[in-house]
Parts: C-alpha cells; structure tokens; sequence
C-alpha cells in the first residue's frame, strides 16, 4: 500500500536535508536565514502530510515569517559573513563523517525494528483515544470539553495548566528581551518628534505600500478567522497572533517603523493591551476555583459543584472558556511580537550612544 | 510492502541526517547567529520526529477535528481513523517554548555584539575574561 501522502512526505524530506547542508555550509548569513526559511517551507509540506495542520498553522508564521525577520534585523545590526573556519585534518573528518553515518544507520534500524513503537503504525495510544471520544460526547458527558477540536481542547482544557506555564514561559522572554533594550526610549524619543516633522512619503514605492495595505487587511482578517474559530477549526490563539503579526511586519519592511508608530502601534499601548490580555487568561482560568471549581475549569463536572461555562450562547458555539482562552490569547501574542519587532526596529546608533561604544 | 518500508527508512534517515547535520552546525560554526538558526533547524527536526509518532498509516486517516455534533457512530469512527491529538498539542507547546527562547538568544547575541564588536565566538571568548 502506496499512500500518496507519504511519497510527497520523502520528497520534501530530501530536500529539506540538502537545504539543511545548504544552510550549515554557508557563510553568507543573509543566504543562510532565506534557505532556512525555504526549509521550513518544505518541513510544513511534510507535517501537512502526516496530518498535523495545527501545527502548520503554528509553525509557518513562527519559522518563515518570524524566524526570518528577527534574523535579518539581527544580521542588520551586527555583521553579513561568517568568518572562515579553519579546517581539521582530512582522515579525523573522514572519521567523524562515517562514524555519524553509522550512527544515524544505527538509529533508523533502531526506530524500523519498534523504538518508538513501531511508528507509522494504524493504532493510537490509549490517552490519544479518551480524548478523541470524549472531547464532544454529549452520551457521557463527564469529560467532555465540549470542543469538536481535539487539539485546542487538549491545549486549553485537559492540559490548561501546561499552557498556562508556556505563555509564562513566553511572557518571561518577551520581558528578558526588553529589559535588554531599557531606557532606549529616553534617547529615541528626540528622533520620533523630529520624524513627525518629515513629509509622509517615507518607504518603498506608490505599488509597493498599496499592495502592503491590501495584504494587510487580509492578513488580519485571516489571523481574526484562525483565532476566534480555533474551537472549530484547526487553528487557536498563539496560531492566530503569530499570523496577525505579519501584518504590522509588512508595514514595517515597506512603509517605515515610523508610519507604524503613526498608525497607533506604540510600546506603552501594546505593554498594556499584552498586560490586559494576560490578566484576562488568568481571570478566565481562575473564576472557576473562586466558585468553588478547580482551576481551568471548562464544562460542568458531577463531582464539582460549579455549574461551568456555556457551550454555546444563543445559538454561537463558543465550547465554554475555549473561545475566551483564545481570543485573549491571540491578543498577548500579537502585541507581544509587535512589542519585539518595534523594539528590534530602532537603529542601532542609539544604543550605541547609549552604551557609549565606539562602532 | 517493501516499497512502503523502504519509503520511511528514507524518511527516517532525512530526518536524522538533519537533525546531525544541524547539531554539526551548532558545534562547529562560529557565528553566533549561525549558531542560532542551526539551532532553529535542530529543534524542529526534532519537533517534526516528535509529531511522527502520532501519524496514522492509514489510506482514510483524519485530523481530530470532529463534527458539531456527533453520532456515537461518527465517535467510533473518528476514534479508529483520528490522528493522535496529544502529540500534536505537546509540540505546539514545544514550538511557542522554543520561540521565546531563540528570541531571547538572537537579543542576547545583538547585545554581546554591541559590547565585544565580533559575533565570533572564538573572538568573543579571547577578549573576554573567561578562560577555559
């Protein structure tokens, strides 16, 4: 039995392996960030074969379009070329590269002889079943999550508690990146009102930013779609932020941060709106407990005496604390990445006026 | 049969490979920001073998995304073709977890150029004053 899936699966997994030597073998770093991004094109192609379209969802805005713009920045503020390597004696090379092979021989017998429990096989584990009979059972509705999308029903209410330590996670990053950019406000204030001052007709041509704005509208629109249909569809909060973020990107690439901070995007407001919206998950999580519940809790359970959220309100499916989980959700991650690609925006002269370093 | 056995003995072998191929890069690179992206490459690899072990072979699998509102027929079904959600929840944790930390990597990295001036890490680690 030949699935047509997987023959497309070999084929991008291939060429995501020469890609990979590509992007190692390289000392062009812009070079390297583009084939990195064609990578991650090819390693969606391969999880869209096997089935995982939340994670495409996920992993397209994060590796092709985030990934690559905060690298670029990146090699923007410091430097294009790698500097030479100097190379190891031919035989240790030749050494080290059979021995890897052998090992990776060893590893994929391995895996074909049952690792991993033999793979691609055509049963699940017992877990991966109870959640797919019960996420929208109204025949034993005890465990219920009243959410046809097992995935988002996973992340937001069987495993609640974990999610919530990853936006933790990722809230803490966010803080760490921006207490390393501190007090650049003070001096980039100054720039800002004299920008003010300038003509609008900063940016890239008259095409260029008419188009930006056409693919911005839709942008938002398809990111609004994914994040409050992510009970429904394949798709979420932290799916539907990382695809609006692309947006304000654009804006940024073609039309100049400036016109993005003209246009209301400023860090005071979105420090604010990421506080509100992380506030919003807590509470959300936490009013079942304060009425007697336990925490993330979602549907009414027989040994817990809240009566829990509404699966739907007048006839709109919302699965109970889902839709809210997402919609906040998808409101601290784009203002979190606006948040960072703002910050990373500002030239590099200011900080080094604010470090007093020679350049 | 032995064609689709010989199909992900490839499959496997790419994947590995890659996952070698980036951890040489992470190793034996020098740039800081090399380093990274390398290390974006490894972690997914290993992410997308991660999400291999929840795939069904099977010519009708489905994602679990079931209907609004279900036959215990239609559950059954969906409970004998479905895709193995947990996997697919646990990576999308894993790939926000391991976007805030490249983030906090790449700024760390700009910061370390603007006090050293290289992004070398041979450089960084003769003018610095740590020995190893």
């Amino acid at each position: 039995m030949i699935l047509l899936n997987e023959v497309l699966l070999v084929y991008s997994l291939i060429v995501t392996t020469i890609l990979t030597y590509m992007v190692v073998m390289t000392r062009d770093l812009v070079r390297a960030v583009i084939l990195s991004a064609c990578q991650s094109i090819f390693f969606s192609i391969a999880l869209y074969c096997i089935l995982a379209i939340d994670i495409v969802l996920v992993y397209l805005p994060v590796a092709v379009g985030i990934y690559s713009v905060v690298f670029l920045y990146a090699i923007r503020k410091t430097e294009h070329l790698e500097k030479p390597v100097v190379g190891s004696h031919k035989v240790v090379a030749l050494i080290v590269a059979v021995g890897a092979i052998l090992v990776v021989a060893l590893i994929v017998h391995s895996i074909m002889s049952g690792l991993t429990g033999w793979t691609p096989s055509k049963i699940i584990r017992p877990l991966a079943r109870f959640i797919i009979s019960r996420t929208i059972n109204y025949y034993e509705p005890e465990f219920w999550t009243s959410s046809p999308e097992a995935i988002t029903a996973t992340v937001w209410d069987y495993r609640g508690l974990d999610t919530f330590f990853e936006i933790t996670v990722f809230y803490g990053a966010i803080v760490g990146c921006l207490a390393l950019f501190r007090f650049i406000e003070v001096i980039f204030k100054e720039k800002l009102r004299e920008v003010e001052k300038l003509p609008k007709e900063l940016g890239l041509s008259l095409i260029t930013k008419t188009v930006c704005r056409v693919v911005f509208a839709l942008i938002s629109i398809i990111a609004i779609n994914i994040a409050i249909h992510g009970h429904l569809t394949p798709g979420g909060g932290f799916q539907g932020g990382a695809t609006y973020v692309i947006g304000p990107l654009l804006i940024m690439v073609a039309l100049s941060q400036y016109f993005l901070r003209r246009i209301g995007y400023e860090e005071r407001k979105l420090i604010l709106l990421r506080s509100l919206g992380l506030i919003a998950i807590a509470l959300v999580a936490l009013i079942p407990a304060l009425l007697g519940g336990f925490v993330f809790q979602n549907q009414y359970k027989p040994w817990s005496p809240y009566i829990g959220y509404p699966p739907y309100v007048d006839n709109v499916w919302i699965s109970g604390s889902i839709f809210l989980f997402n919609v906040f959700d998808a409101i601290a991650v784009a203002t979190g990445f606006c948040l960072i690609f703002l910050v990373l925006s500002i030239p590099e002269e200011y900080f080094k006026k604010l470090l007093e370093v020679k350049p | 049969m032995i064609v689709s056995y010989v199909i992900w003995v490839v499959c496997y072998s790419c994947l590995i490979l890659t996952i070698f191929i980036a951890l040489y890069g992470i190793i034996t690179r020098p740039n800081l920001i090399k380093k990274i992206i390398a290390y974006t490459i490894f972690s997914d690899s290993i992410n997308l073998f991660i999400v291999f072990l929840g795939y069904r072979r099977l010519p009708n699998a489905k994602i679990a995304v079931l209907p609004l509102k279900p036959t215990p027929e239609e559950i059954a079904m969906y409970e004998e073709t479905a895709v193995d959600p947990l996997v697919q929840c646990l990576v999308l944790t894993a790939i926000v977890i391991g976007l805030a930390v490249i983030l906090f990597f790449t700024f760390l990295a700009i910061q370390l150029y603007r006090l050293y001036g290289t992004l070398d890490s041979r450089e960084i680690t003769k003018k610095s004053r740590l020995r190893w």
